[in-house]
């Protein structure tokens, strides 16, 4: 599993279909028979995979007036999340 | 042959033939609620019974027991024809049971056990017209409910049926036969919905047969109701087509849980909530 830093890029998994339904956002595994909803930072971080990390915390601070430190954990963390789930994969072929 | 049957599941045709008597009296019974096919090639299955009495299906329905005992056959087989229906239509298919009162179509999704046949059953002794009690086709481009009116059965509470049964359903012998320990009841005797017919879903109840509780109707977010159609859809690909479909149910129709632990109260409380 590659390992998360601030310059990684990843992309959505080709598989995980994201959609909004209700008022809600969820990802769903096909493979796993998984659907994860999503809270409004996680859809962000989602939304904004194209970016490398560095670039999605600067944007979530910007758009909801956090503080660096928390931008970073926050993102940080849901991406360890995606990885974990298996939700992302790496950009770059290791 | 003493039995050849055309009938249709969904979108699939299919022709049945058997040269047992024995094996066509159940096949009949299973086989009433569906409609003759339009003029189309069906996709023929030849049956029969050996010298020992037990069943052999040929040519093409690999997975099912190259021997069994009729019991054994006609639940494996019906369960069989779905699978094979699923590899040339357009459907979902939804592990639930669908009523419709009213004009209203009501679905009660849910793994076995958890009272959607008791449910579906109890509700088409009341007169309301009948889905099936065990697999709801779902049109994708649509979003309706269609019909798949097998044999219902009952496995357990009989005499509850019984002072249900009005028309006295139940007591025709041409209707209700023992199968494999259970009484099945052929959708003939009931008001069965075409399987052509489109029905719009109005509610969604997710039946929770719960003996030592008390009954208790609870409202389900569209989320955990998404999250629980995926677990009992059959036929699942890739496709975000299916996704779509299930979120656009969910969306715009309300679901429900039903902890129910007497049926007549529970068809009593899905009364009030159609009205």
């Amino acid at each position: 599993m590659p390992h998360i830093t601030a310059i990684s890029e990843f992309v959505p998994n080709a598989d995980i279909i994201f959609r909004e339904v209700g008022e809600t956002f969820v990802l769903f595994d096909p493979n796993k028979d998984a659907l994860h909803t999503l809270n409004t930072t996680a859809q962000f971080v989602w939304e904004h995979l194209a970016s490398p990390p560095q670039t999605i915390i600067e944007k979530l601070q910007s758009t909801y007036q956090v503080s660096p430190e928390i931008a970073q954990h926050d993102v940080m963390r849901i991406l360890e999340q995606f990885n974990t789930l298996g939700l992302i994969q790496n950009k770059s072929p290791q | 042959m003493t039995f050849c049957q055309q009938f249709t599941i969904a979108e699939s045709h299919y022709q049945v033939s058997t040269n047992s008597q024995h094996i066509a009296e159940h096949l009949q019974h299973l086989f009433a609620g569906f409609q003759t096919p339009p003029q189309s090639t069906p996709i023929t299955f030849t049956i029969h019974q050996n010298p020992d009495q037990t069943i052999q299906v040929c040519p093409n329905l690999n997975e099912t027991p190259p021997q069994a005992t009729i019991d054994e056959f006609v639940s494996h087989f019906e369960w069989q024809l779905v699978r094979s229906a699923f590899d040339h239509m357009s459907f979902l298919g939804i592990h639930s049971g669908g009523v419709v009162y009213n004009g209203k179509t009501i679905l009660f999704p849910g793994q076995s056990g958890k009272g959607k046949s008791t449910l579906t059953l109890g509700c088409a002794l009341h007169g309301w017209g009948l889905l099936s009690d065990e697999m709801i086709f779902i049109r994708p481009n649509t979003t309706h409910a269609h019909a798949f009116p097998r044999v219902l059965c009952i496995k357990n509470n009989v005499e509850l049926f019984q002072t249900l049964d009005t028309h006295h359903i139940l007591q025709q012998p041409h209707i209700a036969r023992q199968i494999n320990n259970s009484i099945c009841v052929s959708p003939q005797a009931l008001t069965t919905i075409p399987q052509d017919h489109p029905c719009p879903i109005h509610l969604i109840i997710f039946p929770n047969f719960q003996p030592s509780h008390p009954q208790k109707l609870m409202s389900i977010s569209p989320i955990e109701s998404l999250t629980r159609l995926l677990q009992l859809t059959y036929k699942r690909t890739q496709s975000p087509q299916i996704l779509d479909t299930l979120g656009h149910i969910v969306e715009t129709v309300p679901s429900y849980e039903l902890t129910m632990n007497n049926l007549p109260d529970a068809i009593t409380e899905v009364q009030n909530l159609a009205n």
